[in-house]
């Protein structure tokens, strides 16, 4: 039931909508290609205020590849087949190191929900057939959307890029726990 | 001797097709989406397994290559086979029994009239992807998978509809990609 895109950028209710969005999770699949190699992982993004747990699972039995547990300042990655937590005071070192890519969490938070994260600078790239734009060295484009609520949507398909790095991610369901 | 009595229930048949319904739960005992779809499989190295719901994936492998291919993500990815060959499941559909028990423990957790549960604990802990793996067969054949990883999710996989040396095209083990999704040839393991 994605909705064809509306003309970008979401307007000033949309983004109010967002930033009252307070606990939520969403499942999706995603897709990280670098120059060699492509992985693709479910993911499940579940948000309570600052706190963020973000589980990877991957295979046809789901096996769980990694559970990021974290809030700002502080994540903690536990990786399949390794009984040790790994702990940093940000994600993208920690995942780098862990998983071969990274995501800058703090602002993904924002970007998969469909806007640049407020607290942090950006250009929007023209174009009519999606919402584009720049941000902390990332290339972010919301390719569909989906209705979440009346006159609100949300990403379905997105796409940040980031120098070699392509994370392609669909979003099956949202649930906004309203 | 369990092994044995595992090693008869997973030989005596060359190909094998199930429906199956799978459930996630996390450390913490919640409830993931289930998911829904069926496979089959062509020893010694041939599997198809597709997911229906609650989204489309399909998982090949002609034994040589192995492709994942997501309809939603446009992408279908093409690896070496022998990455994956040697995971708990794809050793037990495929009754590999001596590399069973390289790795894994196997003991009788319980026989009641048709109904018979093995237990596989890992020989080695750190190296395996499973830390448990249980399998309830009835009549004889495999009817559920229940999958303990290292993190704490256990993955339940209930088999129906289930067929012995069913006749399997070999079209169902070779995978061509649409023309208008990405295609990546991944060397890498």
């Amino acid at each position: 039931c994605s909705s064809t895109p509306r003309l970008p950028p979401p307007d000033t209710d949309e983004q109010q909508f967002i930033y009252r969005m307070q606990n939520w999770s969403m499942d999706g699949r995603i897709s990280i290609t670098q120059t060699d190699r492509t992985d693709t992982a479910r993911v499940s993004w579940d948000q309570q205020q600052a706190d963020y747990r973000i589980d990877l699972t991957a295979g046809p039995f789901n096996q769980t590849v990694a559970i990021m547990t974290g809030r700002p300042g502080r994540v903690e990655i536990q990786v399949a087949g390794e009984d040790d937590r790994y702990v940093a005071r940000s994600p993208e070192a920690l995942m780098q190191a862990l998983l071969g890519w990274n995501l800058p969490v703090s602002h993904a938070v924002w970007w998969i929900r469909g806007i640049p994260d407020p607290t942090r600078p950006h250009q929007v790239v023209t174009n009519e057939t999606s919402f584009r734009f720049q941000q902390q060295g990332w290339d972010v484009d919301i390719l569909r959307y989906q209705e979440v609520t009346p006159g609100n949507r949300l990403p379905s398909r997105l796409r940040m890029v980031h120098n070699g790095l392509t994370v392609n991610l669909v979003i099956g369901r949202w649930d906004l726990n309203l | 001797q369990p092994l044995d009595q595992l090693a008869s229930l997973l030989s005596g048949y060359d190909r094998f097709k199930s429906d199956f319904e799978q459930f996630v739960t996390n450390e913490r005992g919640e409830r993931g989406e289930s998911s829904t779809g069926h496979f089959a499989i062509a020893r010694p190295d041939r599997f198809v397994w597709i997911t229906e719901t609650p989204f489309p994936q399909e998982i090949i492998s002609d034994g040589e290559y192995i492709w994942i291919y997501d309809p939603d993500l446009e992408q279908a990815t093409r690896k070496p086979a022998d990455e994956n060959t040697d995971s708990a499941p794809a050793l037990i559909l495929n009754g590999r029994i001596h590399e069973l028990d390289r790795r894994y423990e196997v003991a009788l957790l319980q026989q009641q009239g048709d109904m018979v549960v093995f237990e596989l604990l890992p020989k080695q802990s750190g190296e395996a992807m499973f830390s448990r793996v249980r399998l309830l067969f009835k009549d004889s054949v495999l009817s559920e998978l229940l999958l303990d990883d290292t993190l704490g999710q256990r993955s339940m996989i209930q088999l129906s509809n289930q067929e012995l040396n069913p006749e399997l095209a070999d079209e169902l083990f070779s995978f061509d990609p649409p023309d208008d999704i990405d295609v990546i040839l991944d060397a890498s393991f």
